[in-house]
């Protein structure tokens, strides 16, 4: 029935190669290795698919049969359909409505779906990967969705990082954090983790992904690192302490992770300050907040680090939170180590029980 | 647990009785203990059970992956299309019915009160049948008479 | 109770004595079965072929469906079209009418004539022309009270039949009278939708129905009001079915069972019209409204 629709259909006459002229296309759109390519777009060689790399796999493995010759026809079909939406596209001036389309145009392309399937997609390669095309962030919104917006949600509402420094989050930016390699652990940081200070004596690696349509050129981000469980002793409670500030950072969608290359010293509110928790004080935890500014901040004074209020500076400066993160820390035997390393005192050494005043 | 001489008379209660060796693989139980009734019933659960009868699953190539899931998206987008198409030919058709009463009914009142008649007790014809993909062995009847 | 964070207090001191649920903050939906390590394959949703529960469903024509698209939903419309009809509201609880003080939060009166309140009956339009939703097959064997395995061969015949897996149906109350004990497998019933349940109406229609002695079809009577239509087999009816009809000798003994035929009709007039559609025949007198 399919096959009939598809030869007495005028679509299928006319159909311009949308999916396959590359004079225009960005090479992102077409898969790297030509052996794939080959094997998707004209069908499985003898030799068995490319991508199984071991002869004998290879040579063992079975297609389903006559994949190649439906794939065909459905590539066709779906083709027919993308070169409608492009034909929309370019009569379409609404920006939202031109992004929708252009995303709809092209999730269908199996050379598309392969790429993002079967690629990296937190350090992607803008060769295979490209987050500027609105299809690569539809996908990797949607795959972010899936999984790690899910998870940080959970954390900061478990960890009670929302409300304790902001009141809530509306995630819009993918965060992840790292560390310099040298500190021994060499991978991007799961939201809520209890790292060692050894780990985090240097300043982390922030990169924040943009899946909304925002421009590069002018948009600018704040970064602020805080931890609200530093104990305060005079008014037995905690006050939060400002442990890192970064703002008028410029990133774009696939170079955008937040080093010292995006900045310089002007726009470092606060320098890095290393978590060194002091014995006893219980778990701490240190929120990376990322918010999206309306313009370029300038600051006169300094930012108090103790006792900054988080909330108060982003009503001020009229941030708006787009993604947050969150790792934990609390005494260890490295402690007076990185407390050397920045010249800090010795830290206070509390009583190991605490209990309530009326019992 | 037990005194001395205890242990001393179960050991030679045990040395006096014959040694029975157990031989592996050997039937122990009768064979036509379960009644052929039963070993139907049994036959019949062990059809009915899913066990065994689950195919291996598939494992697809990465290329393979990627066109089956092309595929199926086109199969939705194809009936997702017909299905629209159709819908709209059943709201035409019922616009269409609509005018056309609408204007029986300024033109003659018995002809619309004909045709708006309630059509409750109606009945597809008894001949009708699901066509089929091949034909029947006798193409046509052309001497059928309405039976009454 | 103190609810600021102290630094000299522990966390246990402030907690409740009674469990309460903790309020969320943000507005993100969370899936816990997503956010665990195991079992990544289950993940993937049920249509997808990495899936363990992935089933092929589109594996071959449904020609009674096609049928209904070609040929009986366009004529439903016809039949059933009538100019100008509005909404026939059902029976609906009466409120009371406020001249007692006592009448303030006084459930509403049953409604006249009927126990439940009846749905409204719209007029067909093209988005609610009738089309059959699920045919439900039921099989209770009553000798089941005294052998326990004829359930099981029951069960093993609608798969036979259908093809699909039944469930087995069990006693729901004791009856002394009649033996029947609580809890006890009386039988087995399948739901089918989509293709199985095509295959079911075409065999049904077209090689069983057609068989049966002096068959003079489904009674005008039968009807739930709602559009569902019931008939049964009776265990030598069923015989017709090629799956038992072509080994007999496996099938010492067969079932009759009830088929009932849920629509999305509204009334049962325009269920019979439907099922005619699909060659079932009718007799009897029928109530027309």
């Amino acid at each position: 029935m399919l096959r009939r629709t598809l030869h007495t259909g005028r679509i299928s006459k006319n159909t311009t190669k949308i999916w396959s002229d590359f004079g225009q296309r960005p090479e992102s759109l077409s898969i790297l290795s030509p052996a794939v390519k080959r094997c998707v777009l004209q069908g499985t060689p003898g030799s068995g698919p490319p991508s199984i790399k071991r002869r004998f796999n290879r040579v063992k493995y079975r297609s389903p049969e006559k994949i190649d010759q439906v794939f065909k026809t459905c590539y066709e079909f779906m083709e027919s359909r993308a070169a409608k939406k492009y034909e929309q596209l370019a009569q379409e001036t609404d920006a939202e409505q031109r992004e929708k389309l252009a995303t709809d145009a092209e999730l269908n392309n199996p050379e598309v779906m392969y790429n993002f399937e079967f690629s990296d997609k937190r350090e992607n390669n803008p060769r295979l990967i490209d987050y500027e095309q609105p299809v690569y962030r539809h996908l990797g919104r949607r795959h972010w969705e899936s999984y790690g917006q899910m998870l940080l949600m959970q954390r900061l509402e478990t960890l009670a990082v929302i409300p304790d420094t902001l009141p809530t989050l509306e995630p819009r930016a993918e965060i992840s954090v790292r560390f310099p390699f040298s500190t021994g652990v060499n991978k991007w940081i799961e939201p809520g983790e209890l790292l060692s200070s050894n780990v985090t004596w240097l300043p982390p690696v922030i990169k924040i992904q943009e899946f909304d349509q925002v421009d590069p050129n002018s948009q600018l981000y704040t970064v602020l690192v805080v931890n609200p469980d530093e104990p305060d002793l005079t008014s037995d409670s905690f006050h939060t302490v400002l442990h890192y500030g970064v703002a008028n950072v410029k990133i774009s969608y696939n170079d955008n992770v937040v080093d010292s290359r995006k900045f310089d010293s002007n726009s470092l509110l606060a320098e890095y300050l290393a978590p060194v928790p002091e014995k006893n004080a219980g778990v701490q935890r240190f929120a990376v907040w990322v918010f999206r500014q309306q313009g370029a901040l300038e600051f006169k004074e300094p930012l108090q680090r103790i006792g900054f209020n988080i909330r108060e500076f982003s009503r001020r400066n009229g941030l708006l939170p787009v993604g947050a993160h969150i790792w934990r820390s609390q005494w260890d035997s490295n402690v007076p180590a990185v407390r050397e390393k920045y010249a800090l005192p010795p830290g206070r050494v509390f009583h190991r029980v605490r209990r309530p005043s009326h019992l | 647990m037990f005194s001395k001489p205890t242990c001393a008379r179960n050991a030679l209660r045990q040395m006096s009785q014959p040694v029975t060796i157990s031989v592996r693989g050997k039937r122990t139980k009768s064979k036509g203990l379960v009644s052929p009734a039963l070993q139907r019933v049994v036959t019949q659960l062990s059809v009915m059970s899913a066990g065994k009868k689950q195919p291996r699953m598939l494992k697809l190539s990465r290329e393979d992956l990627i066109k089956h899931q092309v595929i199926q998206r086109c199969w939705a987008t194809f009936q997702q299309e017909s299905r629209e198409k159709q819908n709209d030919q059943m709201r035409a058709q019922y616009k269409s019915a609509e005018k056309a009463m609408h204007m029986l009914r300024e033109i003659d009142t018995n002809l619309y009160n004909a045709a708006n008649a309630n059509e409750a007790g109606k009945r597809f014809p008894l001949e009708i049948r699901i066509p089929t993909e091949h034909p029947p062995s006798k193409i046509w009847n052309y001497n059928l008479k309405k039976k009454t | 109770m103190q609810f600021l964070r102290c630094f000299s207090t522990t966390e246990g001191c402030w907690k409740s004595a009674c469990s309460f649920v903790k309020p969320v903050h943000h507005l993100v939906k969370i899936d816990k079965s997503k956010l665990s390590p195991r079992f990544p394959e289950l993940k993937f949703s049920k249509n997808d072929i990495r899936s363990p529960g992935f089933k092929p469903v589109a594996t071959h024509q449904d020609r009674v469906w096609d049928h209904y698209k070609h040929t009986v939903q366009s004529d439903m419309l016809l039949i059933t079209y009538k100019h100008g009809a509005q909404v026939k509201e059902g029976l609906k609880k009466r409120e009371w009418d406020g001249s007692s003080p006592y009448h303030i939060n006084r459930q509403a009166r049953k409604p006249k004539g009927s126990d439940a309140q009846l749905p409204d009956i719209k007029p067909i339009k093209w988005h609610n022309i009738p089309e059959v939703e699920s045919v439900v097959i039921n099989c209770y064997v009553k000798e089941a009270k005294e052998n326990q395995l004829l359930p099981i061969t029951a069960a093993l015949q609608l798969q036979q039949i259908t093809g699909c897996k039944p469930t087995p149906v069990y006693a729901r109350n004791d009856v002394p009278t009649w033996k029947v004990r609580r809890g006890n497998k009386m039988g087995a019933k399948i739901e089918l939708k989509g293709r199985p349940m095509s295959q079911f109406l075409a065999t049904l229609t077209e090689i069983v129905l057609p068989r049966i002695r002096e068959y003079k079809g489904i009674s005008n009577k039968s009807g739930n009001r709602f559009g569902g239509i019931s008939f049964g087999l009776t265990s030598d009816d069923v015989r017709f079915f090629p799956e038992i009809d072509s080994n007999q000798d496996l099938w010492p003994k067969t079932f009759g069972m009830h088929i009932n035929i849920n629509t999305s009709a509204q009334t049962d007039n325009q269920a019979r019209i439907l099922m005619s559609g699909f060659a079932f025949p009718f007799h009897g007198q029928e109530k027309i409204k």
